[in-house]
Order: structure tokens, then sequence, then C-alpha cells
């Protein structure tokens, strides 16, 4: 630069010697001073000045030598000689052409040195004096960097304030956006500084302290957030750009920032130029290395990525968006590093997971949260180990998974048994057992919550609960004073209307009808909108009936309407046995009226059917036969085709009655009228209905009337009712494969028909003989759940029992075989089997003494059966023999071999040689 | 441009694209090009006469000014550069549906031409089909820029960046109402990071399907990507938070539908995203105010 003030001056330059003139001296000083050695260069300005300082006729050549020595100075570091310099510099020469720059380095130097309120009394003097110097935007620059320096955050607020004012076209102005913003935050006013980086967003792209204005937005964030400015804070958070956004950003600007630099000292400068030229070269160093700086901060900065998501994440939580929470915390476990941020974004989406109520992946994230954390010492000291486990095993009870969190809660009480939760954690290992319908354990565990938490908050719910699974325990005695005393205790609880409807229950249950109905009565009057309120008028009217208040009962049953859904027609079907126990004209009346009404008002019901058969029994029952025929046929004709309806057969069973009157072969004339009919308008379905009912009505056998069926019709025209006839007939006569084929099709395509159960039935038969006895047992469990008719269900019983047995269960399979023996709907066949699988679970468990007495019933009470009867007489003396009865052992097989009705059965043979065995 | 000139050049360009006469080995140009072709042997200034198999027939134009026919195999091939046909400027151009129709059956031409060389790196058909795409997708066919965009995914094109392909004709399918379709294409290809308008798009067109495919999780994934990472881009924050809406109507997450119009009415008061989400909520308004009136506080912690 100093060449081109030597330009200026008209000079060049020499090689300096002692006792040269002054111009060479000055040429000598210029000489070194533009090859940077500055060092050498301060002797000649010095010399210059201290000998021809006063020569006038040197002046242009002090003045020159004054300004070169500032410079020298000011280049090696000499800040305090530099001052000096250019003090005396603009004293001699008050009206020189570098005084603007002479202020400017001034300050600068007192800026170096860190003398800060110097430097800004020296920034102000050339703001003051110099107003339009070229250097008064960098000096308005700097005295707000100085006030910055010195700590002076107000101060320093204030002037960047002033400076963005007074050079709005600066280049510096984001910077100094970002210093006022720093300032302010300094000074405490984060919100101001907030609104002042937003402004710099507008230069986001093309300017070099972007970084820093990302680390003030995030400690402005955090400092938001410590204060619950959640909204400020993510706002705040928000202004924070990625890290490989920045990194691409911050490198794209080092570059340009180099190559303008290099630019810039290529460039040939003119005179005029020079202030401007030294001016931009250092505010691009200055940029070069605040880029280059905050590059390398940004690179050493670690997880900084996840650590800006981590609390926007935090921020989304606090402000309840908890999907956007969701989301950033997902990202910051895909992408940190460091554990402590994985462990914490972890945590945290598994607290927002449970508030969003997803259970599902919140196992998911407590799974992958505990593989990796659920060890660590610290953790499990701070509880936040506990704590997940602990959500993690909630979300099993929230996702109705019971036995699942049964299980959890039990670990989790035996792994951390000071749990902060654990009486929420006894309550829900409670509950769970509860929903599984195990009473049994849930019950006590319930009242040892109470014995144990008496006041603690959620005692409330163990209160209801504990009568609740004793009501459904039928323990109605028991939970009638709990549920009062609930009721009492816990008036606003919103279970309170549940728990009194239920203690009603409990005393219909027990047979109070009075009290029940009284209760019921109340509790609707006061609960007129609960959602039991329809249930509670079909109870209060079944109570009422067992009281004998027909006329109240029938009032109560028909203030359910059609809004209370499946209730309303159950409402009716209790209706009907009032009206039949009040059996009076008026009563049938409007029993035909209840079901005409209900068809009409229902006429895409599958109800249909039976509401049918109802209104035509009532219509028999006043003499109306030929109204009910009517009626029947109709509903037969309308909606028989419909092959998943129900219920034809009780219309077709009812039908003869109806024609008991009519002259003899009408009711075959109108069968096959139907019967043409269907066939014309092609109603397939419905004509074999028709077809298996006039079967049925000449007295056709089972066999006869399935091969008749089959040879008619195919499969895809049969309805439940004949799928589950012709698979059981098929079963029943020896051809299971086919049979099966068709309860197969009845339970695929009608799962929820009345005629469902013959076909779990069979097929748990079928399982059961194949040897898959696990499937077995679950086929049957429906089939007794879904059992109809009361044989049916002994039958599926019988297998549960097998089932059971073959599972080694004898314990449960000995209740089953129990239940089978102590119906009288069994079957007698199913009687001497369900003996001799009794007697073998008694031997199993070895009690053999037990299993006795159960063969000796088989050969007194059921003789008929000799395949069971010889087994019994086998296996009872071998009974003995285990006895060590020698003597009843021999009695056993004399009454085996002296049996009439098993002679000739191969099992005397062996018997024979048994008995002499033992006489021998 | 003016329109007239438009219109002119366009109808010149009915002619065959590039120089196609027929003659012998000599001096007279023919086959399509020039093109430059990158070798192991170097650069190559060619036009393309003819396919055979794994060669391509080329004439290459000697010192002399004469062009000397030769094969240069496929796979040699590293690298294809042409000067920029001017129908790719003229589709740029192109204003009026006429104009596009235009240009789009000159792009149809030069596809045909270059049909026998598809499989060669950044042969100009590529773009050209790019180009008919986004013309069809001015036009609102997005049929026919899914079938532009498919022909390109489908043959043996060589293309250096299928996501991208992929992904427009997702953004294509989800305008056609082929939402399972677009999904297949969307969640298949990777999505471009570092292009956020692109990004922005995707995921928005991807939301949009999975709305419509009754995905609602994977729609709000979508979108809260956008929201939580990308608020500034284009109007991501405003137009994701509108459209997440139907989605937690959906999830039944009612606590989510009020927080979201709070954010949307707080932060956007004026903008047609906040009065369309207002929109969706309408119909499920008395749903939205009994589920705020059962919400129960939390339980207290022991």
């Amino acid at each position: 630069m100093l060449l081109l003030w030597a330009a200026v001056l008209g000079l060049r330059p020499v090689s300096a010697q002692e006792g040269m003139g002054p111009d060479e001296v000055y040429q000598l000083g210029l000489t070194h001073f533009t090859s940077g050695k500055f060092a050498d260069a301060i002797p000649n300005f010095e010399y210059l000045i201290d000998i021809f300082g006063n020569e006038p006729s040197l002046q242009d050549v002090i003045e020159a030598s004054y300004y070169g020595l500032g410079c020298s100075q000011y280049n090696i570091g000499q800040y305090t000689e530099s001052i000096a310099t250019f003090r005396d510099y603009i004293k001699k020469f008050p009206s020189a052409k570098l005084l603007d720059e002479a202020m400017f380095r001034i300050a600068s130097a007192h800026q170096a040195v860190e003398a800060y309120g110097d430097a800004v009394d020296a920034y102000r003097e050339l703001l003051e004096k110099q107003p339009d110097s070229l250097f008064a935007e960098d000096a308005a620059f700097q005295l707000a960097l100085c006030y910055m320096a010195d700590e002076n955050a107000s101060a320093a607020a204030k002037a960047f304030a002033f400076f963005v004012e007074t050079f709005p076209r600066s280049d510096l102005k984001p910077q100094a956006y970002v210093f006022m913003a720093r300032s302010q935050l300094d000074n405490g006013d984060y919100k101001t500084a907030l609104d002042t980086l937003v402004k710099v967003g507008e230069y986001a792209n093309r300017f070099e302290h972007v970084v820093h204005a990302n680390f003030i937005a995030m400690e402005i964030g955090d400092l938001a957030f410590e204060d619950t400015e959640y909204r400020l804070a993510l706002k705040a958070f928000r202004r924070v750009r990625t890290m490989n956004s920045l990194i691409r950003l911050q490198e794209r600007q080092i570059d340009r920032t180099e190559q303008q630099l290099a630019f810039l000292s290529r460039q040939r400068v003119r005179p005029s130029e020079v202030a401007e030229h030294f001016r931009k070269e250092r505010r691009l160093r200055m940029s070069l290395s605040t880029l280059k700086d905050a590059l390398e901060q940004l690179k050493e900065t670690p997880d900084y990525d996840a650590g800006v998501f981590h609390r926007i994440g935090r921020c989304f939580y606090s402000i309840e968006r908890l999907w956007e929470a969701r989301t950033a915390y997902r990202r910051v476990i895909e992408e940190a590093d460091d554990p402590v941020l994985q462990e914490a974004a972890g945590f945290d989406l598994i607290l927002t997971l449970s508030r969003l109520r997803r259970f599902d992946e919140l196992i998911a994230a407590a799974d992958q949260y505990l593989d990796r954390f659920g060890d660590d010492p610290e953790l499990i000291e701070k509880g936040r180990v506990p704590a997940v486990a602990f959500m993690r095993a909630e979300s099993f009870l929230n996702r109705e998974m019971f036995e699942a969190c049964e299980t959890e809660m039990a670990n989790l009480m035996e792994v951390y048994p000071d749990h902060p939760r654990m009486p929420r954690i006894r309550f829900y290992h409670a509950l769970s057992m509860a929903m599984q319908e195990k009473f049994s354990e849930a019950i006590p565990a319930f009242e040892e919550w109470l014995k144990d938490y008496p006041d603690h908050h959620v005692a409330s719910e163990v209160s209801y609960w504990l009568p609740v699974s004793m009501f459904y325990d039928s323990r109605y005695e028991q939970a009638i004073p709990l549920l009062d005393a609930y009721v009492k205790a816990y008036p606003m609880s919103v279970y309170t209307p549940e728990a009194a409807y239920r203690s009603a229950l409990c005393k219909y249950a027990l047979e109070r009808y009075g009290e029940a109905a009284e209760e019921l009565d109340a509790w609707l009057i006061n609960h007129p909108d609960h959602l039991f309120k329809w249930e509670a008028r079909v109870t209060l009217g079944d109570a009422l009936a067992a009281e004998g208040e027909l006329e109240r009962a029938e009032e109560a049953y028909r203030s359910v309407t059609a809004e209370a859904g499946p209730l309303h027609y159950l409402a009716i079907n209790q209706l009907n046995k009032v009206y039949k126990a009040l059996d009076s004209e008026e009563a049938y009346v409007s029993m035909a009226k209840v079901h005409i009404d209900y068809m009409q008002a229902n006429p895409e019901s599958p109800n249909m059917v039976e509401s049918a058969f109802h209104a035509g029994w009532a219509l028999r029952q006043l003499d109306r036969s030929d109204e009910a025929r009517r009626l029947y046929w109709q509903t037969i004709k309308k909606f028989g085709d419909q092959r998943d309806w129900e219920g034809f057969q009780k219309l077709f069973g009812d039908l003869p009655l109806l024609y008991r009157d009519e002259p003899d072969g009408r009711l075959y004339a109108d069968f096959v009228d139907a019967m043409e009919e269907a066939r014309e308008e092609g109603h397939r379905v419905l004509l074999a209905r028709l077809v298996k009912a006039e079967l049925d009505n000449r007295g056709r056998d089972e066999a006869e009337i399935a091969e008749e069926m089959l040879r008619r019709f195919r499969i895809q025209e049969f309805g439940p009712e004949l799928l589950a006839f012709l698979g059981n007939a098929l079963v029943k006569s020896g051809d299971p494969a086919q049979g099966m084929t068709f309860l197969e099709l009845l339970l695929e395509q009608h799962p929820n028909s009345m005629f469902a159960d013959v076909a779990y039935a069979r097929k748990a038969e079928a399982l059961l003989a194949s040897g898959n006895n696990e499937e077995a047992l679950a086929y049957a469990d429906i089939a007794v759940a879904r059992a109809t008719g009361p044989e049916l269900m002994m039958e599926a019983v019988f297998v549960q029992g097998r089932a059971l047995q073959a599972l080694g269960r004898n314990e449960e399979a000995l209740e089953a075989f129990r239940n089978v023996l102590a119906s009288r709907a069994t079957p007698q066949a199913l009687k001497p089997e369900a003996m001799l699988a009794a007697a073998a679970c008694h031997e199993a468990m070895d009690e053999t003494a037990k299993a006795i007495p159960y063969y000796q019933r088989i050969y007194v009470m059921y003789r008929a059966y000799s395949d069971a009867v010889a087994e019994a007489y086998m296996r009872s003396a071998r009974a003995f023999i285990t006895l060590r009865d020698r003597a009843s052992a021999i009695n056993t097989y004399r009454e085996m071999l002296n049996t009439e009705s098993l002679q000739g059965r191969p099992e005397l043979e062996a018997a024979r040689k048994k008995l002499a065995e033992l006489e021998s | 441009m003016k329109r007239g000139v438009v219109i002119l050049m366009l109808a010149a360009l009915l002619a065959p694209v590039w120089t196609r006469t027929a003659a012998a080995q000599g001096s007279r140009e023919r086959g399509l090009g020039p093109v430059t072709l990158l070798t192991p042997r170097g650069e190559l200034d060619v036009r393309l006469i003819r396919r055979e198999r794994d060669l391509v027939w080329v004439d290459r134009e000697t010192r002399s000014g004469t062009f000397i026919e030769t094969g240069v195999p496929v796979s040699d091939i590293q690298a294809l550069r042409y000067e920029e046909p001017r129908l790719f400027s003229l589709a740029e151009a192109a204003r009026t549906p006429s104009q596009m129709r235009t240009v789009i059956e000159a792009l149809d031409k030069m596809i045909v031409q270059f049909s026998p060389y598809l499989d060669l790196p950044n042969i100009p058909s590529i773009r050209a089909l790019e180009i008919k795409a986004s013309l069809h997708e001015s036009l609102g066919e997005w049929d026919e820029a899914i079938a532009a965009y498919r022909e390109l995914l489908d043959k043996d094109y060589r293309l250096e960046d299928r996501d991208t392909i992929q992904l427009r004709t997702g953004l294509a399918g989800v305008r056609a109402g082929r939402a399972e379709e677009a999904l297949a294409m969307l969640e298949t290809a990777e999505i471009p990071e570092d292009d956020l308008v692109l990004m922005s798009d995707v995921r928005m067109a991807r939301a949009r399907a999975h709305t419509a495919a009754g995905k609602p999780v994977e729609a709000v994934n979508d979108l809260m990507h956008l929201v939580v990472f990308y608020p500034f881009v284009q109007t991501n924050e405003a137009r994701a938070l509108s459209a997440v809406v139907p989605n937690y109507i959906e999830l039944g997450d009612w606590s989510a539908v009020t927080r979201t119009l709070e954010a949307l009415n707080d932060q956007y008061p004026d903008s047609p995203h906040t009065a369309s989400a207002e929109m969706a909520v309408e119909q499920h308004r008395s749903a939205l105010e009994e589920e705020q009136a059962r919400a129960l506080p939390d339980m207290p912690e022991e």
C-alpha cells in the first residue's frame, strides 16, 4: 500500500546509507515498508522526523514519514508507539489527507491492546469529527465490538442498533445483528435478542456469522426453556440450521472469501482507492478468520443436530404437541452418538408415546431402551430404567393384553421391590388378573392392596375393582356391602353409578328381587342417561316379573326402545314370558302386536323370523291360526332365501300345529305350492329349506333326509342350519371327512350362527381323535360357551375332559367328567365313558381307591354298555391288585366271568388267566 | 420470447429433430448428432448411424471433413455429451396448451429416433422424456405424465438419478388420484434431503397418498418431518399442519387436532391452510367438543 503512497509523492525506492540525504532516507524507509520489513522501515522514518521534522521544505516527506512510521509500528504490534505517532501526526498535520485513517488506527490500536475505553473514545472522536469518512462505518461497528469486549452488553446493544440504523446498506449489517442479539442476550433480554436474530434470517445464506447466530439461537432457546417460555424456546431452536447445512454453507463461504481476498491482493489500486482497499482487505481477513473459527467450532461440537432436535422435541412436548415431539425424539435416537443424549431421547420418546397412547410403539421403544440401558446401575438408581419398565408393562394393560400385563407387573414387583410406583404396579397386577377372570387370585390381591395402601389415591379404584371382581366371581353377598360402601365413600367418582348398579344386580342374583327392583328403579331415575340404562330396564323388568309384578315388568320392558340395539329385542323376548304368564287374551294380543310392530319397524333384521314365530304363536293362542299361517308363510317366502338368516326351523316346526283344523293334505299342498314358487323364482336356498321341512313332516329319519338333501342340492344352497344338520348327520353316519367339510364351511361363512356350536363340538371331537389335544380343547371350550342345547353342551364338556386328560391336566379333566355325570342332559351312552375317564384320572393322580367306585357304578348301572362294562371289570380288578387287595381282585374277575352279557367277549380269556394267577 | 416466434419455431420442429439424411459414407452428414462419446480411446465427435446388438455404428468426422463409418462397442461408451437441442429450450418457453402439445409431438419424434440407443448414458431421449412428462404435468395430464416417467423407469435407460424420476412418478400418481400406485413409487425411492423443495413436495404427496390409502400414522410421520425439521421451507409448516388434521381425526386424537388448530391460528391466522384445517374439523366439531369436555386430568403421580 505504501508503494501507492510513494507514487502519490512521486518518489522511488533506493538503498539506505549513513549520511544520506532526507529523500534518500525516505526512499530507504519506503523500500523496507513496501517489502513488508516494517521494523527496518521504522528507524528511517524516525530519523527523518527527528532530524528534519521542522524543515519547512520537507513537510510533505515528514507527513508521509509520520504516516509510514505509525503504520509500521501498528503492523508489527507496537500499538502504544503507533498511537503516539499518529497522535503527533494529527497534531502536526491537522489537515492531513489520511487524518481519518490515522484516527481509526489509533482507535484500532487501543482495541488491539484491549484498552477498550480508550478505543471507544477514539472511535467516537472519529465518528464525531469525520462522520463522512470512509472509516466511519467500520468505526461505528468496531465501537460496538469494543463495548462487547469490555462486557458492557447494554452499551454494545445500543451501539449495534446505532450502527444498523446509521449504515443500513452496510455489508456488516447481518454481523451487526448477530452481535446485537448476542449483546441483548448477555444483557438478559433473550426475547429481544430472538427478535433481532430473526432479522438475521434474511441474510442467512450469505454471511460468515451464521454459525454464531445458530449458537446464539440455541442459547436463547435454552434460557427460554428454563423459564418455561416453551413457545419462545421453540421459535429460537427452529432458527437453528442443521450441521450439514451449516458446514456446506460455511465451506462455500470460506471458499468465496478466499477468492475475494486473492483477487484483492492482485488488484492494482488507484491512490484514491487506497483507504477503501485497506478497509475491504481488513474486513475480508476478519470474515475469513471468523468463518474458519466457526467451522472448527462447529465440527468439534458433538451431536450438534441431535442436540437441537432433542431441544425441539422437549419444547413440543411441553406445549403438548406430542406428535411433533415424537418425530423429533425419534430422529435424535437415529442420529445421536452420545449415549447420554440417546438415553434422554429414548426416555422422552417413551413418555411421549405413553401420552399419545401409542402402546405398541411404546413397547418397542421401551424394549430398545431397556436393551441398551437396562443394566446401567446409575440409570436404575435414578429411577429411569424402572420408570421405563413400568410404562412398558402398563402398555400391556392399556392394550388389554392382560396375561402379558400380569407377567410384566409380577416381574416389576420382583425386580424392583422398592419401585416408587409400587402401589400402581400391584393394582395393575391384580386388575390384569381380574380381567382374565382369575378372580380367586385377583380378589386377595386387591384386599392386600387396600390393607397396605389405605390412603393412597388409587384406593378409590381398588375399592371399586374388588367388589366388581367379587360380583363376577358370584360372591354377591361379599360384594354388596363393599359396593354400597364405595357409593357412599366416593359419590363423585365416575365408577359410582356402575357400583350402585352392580349392587342392585347382586341383589337380583341373590334372588332378592324386591330390593333389586327398588334399587334399579331409583338408579334409573338418578342415571337416566347412563350407558347401562337399557340393560338396567331389562333387569328391572326381570326383577319385577320375578316378584310377580307383571304389569310393572311389562312397563319396564316396553320402555326399552329400538335405540337400545340388541337389548331392544332382548326386552321383547322377555315380554313374551310376561305375556305367557299373564295368559290372557289381552296379553296375547299385546304379544302378537309387539312382534308385528317389531317386524314392521325392522324389515332387515334377522330377528324378524323369530318375531314371526312369536307373533304366530300368540295368534294361535287366540285361535287365529289362519292369520298365524299367513304370517308364517309370508315370512318363509319373503325371507327364506336369505342364506344367513336363521330361525326358520321354528316356523316349520310350528306349522303343522296351525293346520290341525284344516283338511288332510292341505299342509302338504301349501308346501308343494311354496316349493313350486321357489323353484320358479330360482330361490334355491328357500327351496332347500322347504324340502328339508317337508321331509321332516313326513317323519323321515336323519340319514334319509341327509341323503335326499345331498342328492338334490349343492353345498352353497344350504343355510347355516342345514350345514349344521348335514355335517352332524354325516359325522354320525360314519363319514366324518365329508361331515367336517360342511361344518368347516359353516364356521367359515356363518361364524356367529347359533348352529356353529355343533361345528365346534364336532371339530373338537375330530381334533381329539387325531391327537391334537390343545386345539381340541380350544374348540371344545368354544362349543361349551356357545352351546344352545344342553345335550350338545355336555358332549362338548366331555371332549374338554378328554382333551385335558390327554394333556395331563387330570384334576381339571376330572371336574369336567363330574359335570358330564351330574347333568341330566348328558346322552346316556356318554356316561359310562365319562366314568371310565374319571376313574382313569384318579388312577393317574395315584388315587386308585377313588377310581374303583366309578368302575363299580359302570357294571352296576350301565350293563347294557358291554364294552364299557368289560373294561370297567378289567380295570377295577387291576386297581385292587395295585391296592394289594387280592381277594377283591379275585372277586371282581369271578363276577366278570359270571356276567351273562359279557359271554363270548375276548376280555374274558384275559380275566381267566389273571384269576388263575391270583388263585395260584 | 414472443408468442408468435415460439409458434414459428415450434412449427419448424415438426420436421425431424436431428438431421437424418441417408447418404452413404462420404462428405454429407447423416444419422443423429452430433454427439461426443467418451471412450477409453478418448473423446469422439460422431453422429449415430445405426445399432447392431452391442455395437453402435457412428460416423466420425475426419480432418479432411469427410465422415468415416465406424463401430463403437456400447460397453466402451462411458459418457455421452450433446449440445442441448433447441427443442428443449423451446419447451421451457412454451406457455399455451397448443404450444406444449406441439413440443410434446416433437419430443415424441425425438424419443423414437433415439430409441435404438436408449441404453447409452445420457441419451437425449432421457431429457426429452423428462420434459415431456413435465409438460403433461403442466397440462394437468397426470396419467400421460406418469406414462412418460414409467417409460424412463421401465425401459433400459441408463438413468443417473432413478430415484428422482421415481419420486416424480409418485408425485404425478398422487395428483392422478392413484394413491396405492403412487405410494409404491414414493416409498421405495430415496428422498433427497439436499433438495429441500423436492423433499418437501415428496413428503407432502406421500402423506396425501397415505391419507387416501387409510394409513394415517404413516401420513403423520411424513407431515411431522416437515413441521419439525423443515418448517420454513416453502410453506411447509402451514400446509403440513393443515394436512395432518384429517389424519388426527382418523386416529381419534382430538387433543392433537385442538393443538394443531391453535398453532395454525396462532402462527398463520390468514393462511388458506388454516381455513382448510378449520373446514376439515367442522363436520367433527361436536365430536371434538365432546372429547374436549370428556378429557380428564392426568392421574396424579405416586
